[in-house]
Order: structure tokens, then C-alpha cells, then sequence
């Protein structure tokens, strides 16, 4: 069962185009939205959100689309992005008294349990928040209604290891049930990469990989040695190459691993060097 | 009932202002007293609080940051709610303004001793009222036609344009009426007896430019994206 | 039950989790008949994606270790099915191997390595 479905999606912009995004998220599973900055990961997390409308194509997320019923689609959401996004001189209770009344779901004692065990105080304004506290009180007001897709745009960016490990939990908690998925967007893979399910890599616009993370990192291999070392078959093969004074590396489908000679020396990739290379590989 | 969620939110985002504008006008009150007596001291009182008003309820429209539009626009809520909701504040920061002025009129005829007969203050101020709301109308709709996020940028030169133009329109009609008082007794004796029904034809044609330019705004707003 | 996910290791991740199970399902510290965490509670405990639980579970259950039943979770297998049974001998096959091939590197006569595999089978049934 999806709960988020992207079909042929493109937005146009004067200067930028998004490009033809179609995928699916099952329901109860994470994706990992990847790219460099400027690549079209928050136009894309935008459109979901309905901050901004498709110029081509359709987004569904638990079988509604936005044109049919606006409200229950933005009620299915809850977003974080990397900005906060609450008016400055709030109070943790001013935004309390605004989401019981617009979300019929809002739980006001989920919600106090959640600023108690976050210790954020009640009084303060928002604007005297830390990072750390603005993400978890943006946390801690998505969490406190039912929804069924969090999107996370670069939520994670300027928090301390501490935080991003909570964060991590968050998100595995939020989706242990199997009913409701995450989309999160990020240019810095690492600590979000073991918990993602799905992968989907985009550049310029344009998706480049898109696969179950665990097949990605099975159907690729980091491949390190020296220029004369490598067949001009082998050659052909590799994927962004990238050269320096006393070798190379690059990445190569693990099919073609029969190429490799005992002068090469190989070992599993991480998502960044797959994503690395197949950018160098683009430019 | 949403659209009272994006008022209340104006409202809190916007509080010190508020604050700000009660605190202002006993201050000028006091300042006004001393300079004169003869004037018609309550109908400045009114036509500037009214003034304080048309300036500081483009606030809300200054303090949208990027994020702050974006988190009004994922509330479940229409495009007609959430405007409205800002027309609602606009209207319910005049009341309150007009409030604070029947106050400051009181409280000018008492202390000047000077008492102007209901008969023409009562229009008189439903008309300068009237005047504010679509002065205010005509802000809103030119702040939303630049579009939400943009408004910080020439919200500095709308907001004190209409609201110049009323406070300053009105003070040359007073003055003007004082320094020829045959005209205006004409005037007066034409539309004598009509005084209150022009102060209520004046509203509810006010009222309904008002709502025109909510629904011309989520008109706008509805084919704009953002970002 | 005990699980350690290493980033160093050349297995990805998934083989990691399943052959740490099978381990501890071979060598008895997972009881059989006993319920393993769901793939999703498993994933959310050692913070490793859904779809490589379940991946590790699902070559577990295609090797005989557990069942999956829907509701009841994930049991793990007694240890006289026939698959299992495959399984414990291809690990004897395995260690037998080593040593033979240990003995003929070193040239030890075959006489010789029947006497240690004897005395060892004594030694054990001593210690008993």
C-alpha cells in the first residue's frame, strides 16, 4: 500500500526545472531524498507539501491528492524544515492554543509530554530557542496530531550529534506502527543513511538513482588503485572517476566486478561516494 | 471559524504594536490639549487614532518572513480563510482604534469643555471610518498583489501613504470647514436632515468594498505560488 | 540476543544481523520455539532501516532458522527440521575440511589425524 505516490511530476521556473519525478513510498517505510544544494530537493518536498503547485503531474499522499480535499491533505502532513518556522516572539503556549484549534487531531497532553521530556519551557519566546530546541519543538507539534507523512527538509542540518541521534529514534518510532512514512531531504547523507529504506537521488532536476538503499549499496563497488592498472574495458565501466597524484577512485556496477584485477583494491561504498562519483560523473 | 485562528495569530504576532498604539495616543491627547482649545478637538482625537490604525495594521504583512508565510500556507486551511483572517484583523484593529478614540473624545470634550452635538459627530465618524476601512481595503489589496513574501519590501511606503492622506484629507476638510462657514452651513442645511442615513449609506458601502477586496485578494493570492 | 552492527565489516548490513542470528540460533542462545523481535521493533532497536531486517529475516526463514507468522511473529525453528539438520551438517563438513586440509599442508598421515580425532571425542566424553 503506497502512502505517498509522485507521478510525473515537473515544476518550471524561469531559471530551474524539475524534471519528471515519479516514485513511490510504501506505507511505513523512510525515504532519503539526496542531492546537492540547488538540485530541486525542496521544490520537490514544495510540491508535496503544497507550498507550491505542480506545473505537470499529480502527488497523492494517502489516496488524496490536495485538489480533492486541501484540507485533509494538509491535515495527513506534518513538515520540518531546516528553518523554523513559527513567528518570533511566540510562546510554546501561544503555538499550542493555534494548532488545538486548527488540527482536530491535536493532542494538548501528547503535546506537554513531549515539551516535559524535551525540557522546553513554556514561557519562553521561540525566538530564544536554541537550534536544537526549535527542531525539537517543531517536532514535538507534528508529533502531537496523527499524521501520516512527515517531510523533513534538511531537518538535521546545525544539530549536535546528540540531537540528530533523537532525531533518528523519532523517525524509526514514528514509523514502527507500518502505517506512515518519512521523506527526508539532505545533502549530507551520513547519519541518516542506516535508517532509510529508499533512496533517490536527484541533480539538476533530474533523478539519477533511485532504489532500496540496501540494493544501491549491494549493486556498487568503491574501486581505489592506480590509471595503468585499469583495462581499457574496465575504463568504460567505471563511473566518475576521480583522479589524484598517485591513484584514483571510482565507482563500478558489482556485476562487472570480474573486471577487477588483484591490482585494484575494492570495498563497499557508502551512499555519499555513490552519489559523489555519479555527480562527477555528470559535470 | 479558521479564518479567526490566522486573526488571532496577527493579533499575537503583532501584540507590542497594539500595546504601542494605546500608549500613544493619551501621550498626544496631552500634547493636543495644551495647544489648543478651539478647535474641534474631539474629531482630530478620532481622525488620528484611526490614523495610528490604517499604519499599524499593515504589520502583519511586514513581519512574513519566507518561513512564517510558509508556515501559514501548511495550515489546514483555504486560501479564502486565511485571507480573510487578515482582513478580520484589519477591521478588528480599526474597531479598536475607533474604541480608544470614542474614549479620547470623551475625554477631550471634558477636559476642553467644548461639546459637539451627537447629531454631527456620530456621522461624522461613521463616515471617517467608512473612509478608513477602504483606504485600509486598498493597502491590503496592494500588499497582496505584490504577493506575501514581497510585502516587507515596500510595505515601509504603502502603509504611510493612505494613512497620511486620511489623517491629513480630513484635517484640511475640518480646517476648511472652519475657515468658511457660510459653504459649510449650506452644506450642512442640504444634507441637513440626512446626516445619520449618509453616515450609514457610507459604512455599508464600505463594508462591501471591504469584502470585494477579500475575495479580490484570495482571487490573486489562489493563482500565485510561492517560493 | 545480542547484535552488533559493525560499519568496518565487508558483510552489509543485513548479513551482518542474519548471521549473527544463526550463530546464536546454532549455538543455543536463542532457544528454539522462541519469538524474535518484529522485523520493524529490530530495526527501530539497533537504528538500522526496516527493509534490511527484514531482509535478514527473510534469508533466515529461506534457510530454515525461523518462520514468520502473521501475528505471531517470527518463531525460530527446532533444530530437528530438515533444513536446520542441513544446515549443523554443513557446518561438520566445514570443520572436518579445515582439519584435514591443515593435516595434508603440514603431511601428516591420515592415521595420525584419525588418533586425534579419536582422542578428542574421548577427551570431550571425559569431560562430560
Amino acid at each position: 500500500m503506497e502512502l505517498l505516490e509522485v507521478r510525473n511530476v515537473s515544476k518550471h521556473y524561469k531559471n530551474f526545472s524539475l524534471e519528471n519525478i515519479d516514485f513511490v513510498l510504501p506505507k511505513g517505510y523512510i525515504m532519503g531524498y539526496v542531492g546537492q544544494n540547488g538540485a530541486g530537493k525542496s521544490t520537490t518536498l514544495n510540491l508535496i507539501t503544497n507550498l507550491c503547485k505542480c506545473s505537470e503531474g499529480e502527488i497523492y499522499v494517502d489516496g488524496i491528492t490536495c485538489i480533492s480535499d486541501a484540507i485533509r491533505y494538509k491535515e495527513s502532513i506534518g513538515y520540518i524544515g531546516d528553518e523554523f518556522y513559527y513567528p518570533p516572539n511566540f510562546t510554546v503556549r501561544n503555538i499550542r492554543g493555534i494548532l488545538k484549534n486548527l488540527y482536530p487531531t491535536f493532542s494538548v497532553s501528547k503535546f506537554d509530554e513531549l515539551l516535559r521530556e524535551w525540557k522546553l519551557s513554556e514561557k519562553m519566546k521561540v525566538k530564544d530557542f536554541s537550534r536544537g530546541m526549535k527542531v525539537k519543538l517543531m517536532f514535538a507539534s507534528v508529533l502531537a496530531r496523527d499524521t501520516k507523512l512527515l517531510v523533513l527538509d534538511e531537518a538535521t542540518n546545525g544539530l549536535d550529534p546528540v540531537v540528530r541521534v533523537d532525531v533518528l529514534k523519532l523517525l524509526q518510532e514514528y514509523i514502527a506502527d507500518g502505517e506512515r512514512s518519512v521523506i527526508f531531504s539532505t545533502h549530507i547523507l551520513s547519519d541518516l543513511e542506516q535508517i532509510a529504506d529508499y533512496i533517490y537521488f536527484i541533480h539538476d532536476g533530474r533523478k539519477v538513482l533511485h532504489d532500496a538503499k540496501d540494493e544501491l549499496l549491494e549493486n556498487y563497488l568503491l574501486v581505489k588503485g592506480e590509471r595503468r592498472a585499469v583495462s581499457p574495458q574496465l575504463q568504460k565501466e567505471l563511473i566518475g572517476i576521480i583522479d589524484n597524484a598517485y591513484g584514483f577512485e571510482a565507482i563500478l556496477p558489482s556485476e562487472r566486478a570480474d573486471l577487477l584485477t588483484s591490482e585494484l583494491h575494492f570495498e563497499k561504498p557508502t551512499i555519499d561516494e555513490i552519489v559523489v562519483h555519479y555527480i562527477k560523473n555528470m559535470e | 471559524m479558521r479564518a479567526i485562528q490566522f486573526t488571532k495569530i496577527d493579533f499575537i504576532k503583532t501584540k507590542q504594536q497594539i500595546l504601542w498604539i494605546l500608549l500613544v495616543i493619551p501621550v498626544v491627547l496631552l500634547f493636543m490639549l495644551r495647544q489648543s482649545s478651539d478647535s474641534p478637538m474631539a474629531l482630530v482625537i478620532f481622525c488620528y487614532a484611526l490614523f495610528m490604525a490604517l499604519v499599524f495594521s499593515t504589520t502583519p504583512f511586514g513581519s512574513c518572513q519566507w518561513q512564517e508565510t510558509g508556515f501559514l500556507l501548511l495550515l489546514p486551511a483555504t486560501t479564502r480563510e486565511r485571507i480573510s483572517g487578515r482582513f478580520l484583523y484589519g477591521l478588528s484593529f480599526m474597531v479598536i482604534a475607533a474604541l480608544v478614540g470614542v474614549v479620547g473624545m470623551y475625554l477631550g470634550e471634558m477636559i476642553s469643555g467644548t461639546v459637539i452635538e451627537a447629531e454631527i459627530i456620530v456621522p461624522f465618524c461613521m463616515v471617517a471610518f467608512a473612509v478608513c476601512m477602504v483606504l485600509m481595503a486598498l493597502e491590503y489589496v496592494i500588499l497582496y498583489l505584490f504577493g506575501e513574501q514581497q510585502s516587507p519590501n515596500i510595505l515601509s511606503l504603502i502603509r504611510m501613504i493612505p494613512g497620511f492622506v486620511f489623517f491629513f484629507g480630513s484635517m484640511g476638510l475640518i480646517g476648511g470647514a472652519q475657515e468658511d462657514p457660510e459653504v459649510t452651513a449650506a452644506f450642512m442645511e442640504y444634507i441637513g436632515g440626512h446626516l445619520m442615513l449618509i453616515g450609514w449609506c457610507s459604512l455599508a458601502a464600505a463594508f462591501v468594498l471591504f469584502a470585494a477586496a477579500a475575495m479580490l485578494c484570495t482571487a490573486v493570492t489562489k493563482k500565485r505560488d510561492f517560493g | 540476543m545480542r547484535i552488533i552492527i559493525s560499519n568496518q565489516s565487508e558483510l552489509p548490513i543485513y548479513a551482518q544481523i542474519r548471521e549473527q542470528l544463526k550463530e546464536q540460533i546454532l549455538n543455543g542462545q536463542i532457544p528454539e520455539g522462541s519469538t524474535l523481535p518484529s522485523i520493524r521493533q529490530l530495526a527501530k532497536e539497533i537504528g538500522v532501516s526496516v527493509i534490511t531486517t527484514t531482509r535478514a529475516y527473510s534469508d533466515l526463514e529461506a534457510e530454515g532458522f525461523i518462520a514468520t507468522m502473521q501475528g505471531k511473529g517470527s518463531v525460530v525453528l527446532s533444530k530437528d527440521n530438515s533444513m536446520l539438520q542441513e544446515q549443523y551438517l554443513l557446518r561438520i563438513e566445514d570443520g572436518l575440511t579445515t582439519a584435514i586440509e591443515t593435516a595434508r599442508v603440514m603431511g601428516m598421515p591420515e592415521e595420525e589425524l584419525e588418533k586425534i580425532f579419536q582422542n578428542l571425542l574421548h577427551e570431550m566424553q571425559d569431560r562430560r
